[in-house]
């Protein structure tokens, strides 16, 4: 490990972290400054991501997930600005603020603690460099291990991935397919050992087979290296088979979230319970299926109480009054709904 | 609904489509044979670069066949002169994926639909045109439609962006409609309802469907009562009735892309029985595989037949048909030999 390149001194907060939490959001508020005015992108969302957890962050286009992503490692554009919050980031039983770190102590967290792999595989891989170049750069630039070392690594990874290291390493990004660029990502995600990674829509170009084939890469990885994993998907199935738990976001906010099987089985926010029936499976029934009506909401000027409220079945006077809180709603469960017990009760009787 | 080819509103006749790049030749459609009836829903569904699209542009005509015929009401579309090409033109409209890039942006509502109107003389008058595009407009969903006639594609949402194109389609009263794709730019908390505006139309006025995807899950919500074809490296494989082939899969194609497909429920996403495939790899279209183009990465590669004779799409009963020689036999079917190629 390279716990002793960790970042230092100034940013350690006092505060204890639960020894199995790697990385503690509190109260994180992302805005960008538009000609209209602020787009309230990322409100007031904290969660806790353990150790070998897989989190997945769902929601529709606009619900905020991708800017949470890139806040935790600070990769926001110019015109965006994290408004309020801590983004607290522990390794070896010492914890620190990522929104409080320097320059250098940020560019050491980036990759070698944290890792981003991001959606449009092609874009992200320099299209002139070869794999090896895009290892042996990273490498060099985080650590600096000997060439013989980085070689080994290489290798070790491309196999983890499923791919040929002899064919692999040697190719440019157009010689390989969807797929297989996605998988290089995911390797040099990896390389230097990070505790935590971060997928934006891992599998959403990808063709169903390929698809499947970085399902069952990135669950045996997480199985044999034991890091811990944020995703960001539209897709529930997605959700359905990699994630420990889920938060559903919407309009900025995460406004359920629980464990996968408390999510899928027995959701206690209207948008959750909405989205679930947006989708149709193959094995299930078509009856029952329905969309959500109305549109996301404007960023700029929502509407007042709850987000939802426009669009939500359940809505009441409250709902537009306040906005609500998380409400515990079960065992690792919290939903920001004054009607969950509602939206529980409906749930209950279509499992009968 | 009948599709014998009497009766078929649209039937393809061994249809190909070649591409040059550079100086070789790809064809991204081989021999597409089906016959589809008035009122019909058939999904094509499979993979990236397996023909869909290009046979959606084929059936649509925006794009002649290099080979084999294309039929409307049994009359080969490329003899239609006329009147009767009118007609055909106006009997199959598209629809496409992408409803930022497919309506102009400087034109309202009433400027992307009216034009249709006047050049089919469907309209004589302004109020005349509003009239009509106030019925499609709720046709579609987009209620009040007043509200609506006058805004720019910016104004809109996605979804309402797709449901315009769907009453673009309709201006011409259509019988049948190429939806490429349709809704898979749309949120999916939106999709189901764009998809049951489409069916109304298939209920209420009879308008058929060829709808492309790559979701199965939504091929079947769409062809619950039609059928489904799926497409490898620009062949049919298999076509059949949408549960039975949801349910029970003959190709070993369809039933590898069914058995991948994760599901929105974690328990039965994570107990799935995977087909295995022998090879991850996809050819390319520049140099396909010999006999069965799904041979190198099949599970049930017969050496000696698989990769020496071209399989044809065979009925195997119930309204099936498989392109395999080994489901085939299993079905009684008489296997190559002489169909090779």
């Amino acid at each position: 490990m390279r716990g002793s390149q960790e970042a230092r001194s100034s940013t350690r907060v006092t505060e204890t972290l639960p020894p199995d939490v790697v990385l503690s959001v509190r109260d994180l508020s992302v805005e960008y400054a538009a000609r209209r005015g602020a787009v309230k992108a990322v409100r007031q969302v904290s969660f806790d991501l353990r150790r070998g957890e897989s989190l997945a962050l769902i929601g529709e286009s606009g619900s905020g997930k991708t800017t949470l992503a890139l806040a935790l490692i600070r990769l926001l554009t110019r015109s965006a600005r994290i408004s309020s919050g801590q983004v607290l980031y522990q390794r070896n039983g010492r914890a620190f603020d990522v929104l409080l770190l320097g320059a250098e102590e940020l560019r050491r967290f980036r990759w070698q603690e944290c890792a981003m792999v991001f959606q449009s595989a092609l874009n992200a891989l320099n299209p002139v460099m070869k794999v090896w170049d895009h290892i042996q750069d990273t490498s060099r630039a985080h650590d600096g291990a000997g060439r013989g070392e980085i070689q080994r690594r290489a290798h070790d990874l491309m196999r983890l991935v499923q791919l040929d290291p002899g064919r692999v390493l040697g190719a440019y990004p157009h010689q390989l397919s969807g797929g297989m660029r996605q998988r290089v990502l995911l390797a040099l995600g990896l390389l230097l050992d990070p505790q935590v990674i971060i997928l934006d829509e891992p599998t959403t170009a990808l063709d169903i087979l390929t698809q499947r084939a970085v399902i069952d890469v990135l669950r045996r990885l997480k199985h044999e290296l034991g890091f811990s994993m944020i995703f960001i998907s539209h897709d529930l199935s997605l959700a359905a088979e990699l994630a420990d738990r889920i938060g559903t976001m919407y309009a900025g906010r995460i406004v359920e979230l629980g464990d996968v099987n408390e999510i899928f089985y027995r959701p206690r926010h209207p948008y959750t319970l909405g989205l679930l029936k947006a989708v149709p499976t193959l094995a299930g029934d078509v009856a029952g299926l329905s969309s959500i009506p109305g549109s996301p909401p404007d960023l700029i000027h929502m509407p007042s109480g709850c987000k939802f409220h426009p669009r939500c079945p359940y809505m009441v006077g409250s709902c537009v009054e306040s906005e609500p809180e998380l409400f515990k709603v079960g065992e690792r469960h919290v939903s920001a709904c004054f009607r969950w017990q509602d939206v529980h009760r409906e749930t209950e009787t279509a499992r009968q | 609904m009948s599709v014998s080819a009497s009766g078929a509103l649209i039937e393809l006749d061994h249809i190909s489509r070649t591409f040059g790049v550079g100086k070789q030749t790809v064809t991204a459609v081989d021999s597409v044979s089906m016959a589809i009836g008035p009122g019909e829903i058939v999904c094509l569904v499979g993979e990236s670069g397996c023909g869909k699209t290009t046979t959606g542009k084929i059936v649509a005509g925006l794009l002649p066949p290099t080979s084999g015929r294309v039929l409307f009401e049994g009359r080969d579309v490329m003899t239609l002169r006329g009147d009767d090409h009118d007609r055909y033109r106006r009997a199959i409209q598209i629809v496409h994926q992408d409803p930022y890039a497919s309506l102009n942006p400087v034109r309202t509502v009433y400027g992307t639909l009216s034009p249709p109107l006047f050049r089919h003389r469907l309209a004589r008058s302004r109020s005349d045109a509003l009239k009509r595009i106030r019925e499609l407009l709720q046709l579609v969903d987009m209620t009040p439609p007043d509200e609506f006639i006058e805004k720019y594609p910016h104004q809109l949402s996605g979804g309402q962006r797709q449901r315009i194109s769907i009453a673009r389609a309709l201006t011409v009263e259509p019988r049948f409609i190429v939806a490429d794709e349709a809704v898979s730019m749309v949120d999916v908390s939106i999709r189901i309802s764009l998809l049951n505006v489409l069916l109304r139309l298939r209920d209420q006025l009879g308008v058929g469907f060829l709808f492309i995807t790559h979701d199965l899950a939504l091929a079947k919500y769409f062809a619950l009562h039609g059928r489904i074809g799926v497409m490898y490296l620009g062949r049919v494989v298999e076509l059949a009735p949408t549960n039975a082939l949801i349910e029970e899969p003959k190709h070993p194609y369809s039933a590898a892309l069914l058995s991948a497909i994760p599901e929105a429920d974690p328990e039965v996403t994570r107990n799935k029985v995977r087909v295995q495939l022998r090879s991850l790899d996809v050819p390319s279209l520049l140099d396909l595989p010999s006999g069965c183009t799904f041979h190198p990465r099949c599970p049930l590669f017969e050496e000696g037949l698989c990769e020496v004779y071209r399989p044809e799409l065979v009925g195997i009963g119930g309204r099936r048909e498989v392109s395999c020689h080994v489901v085939a036999r299993q079905h009684g079917q008489v296997v190559a030999g002489g169909t090779g190629r």
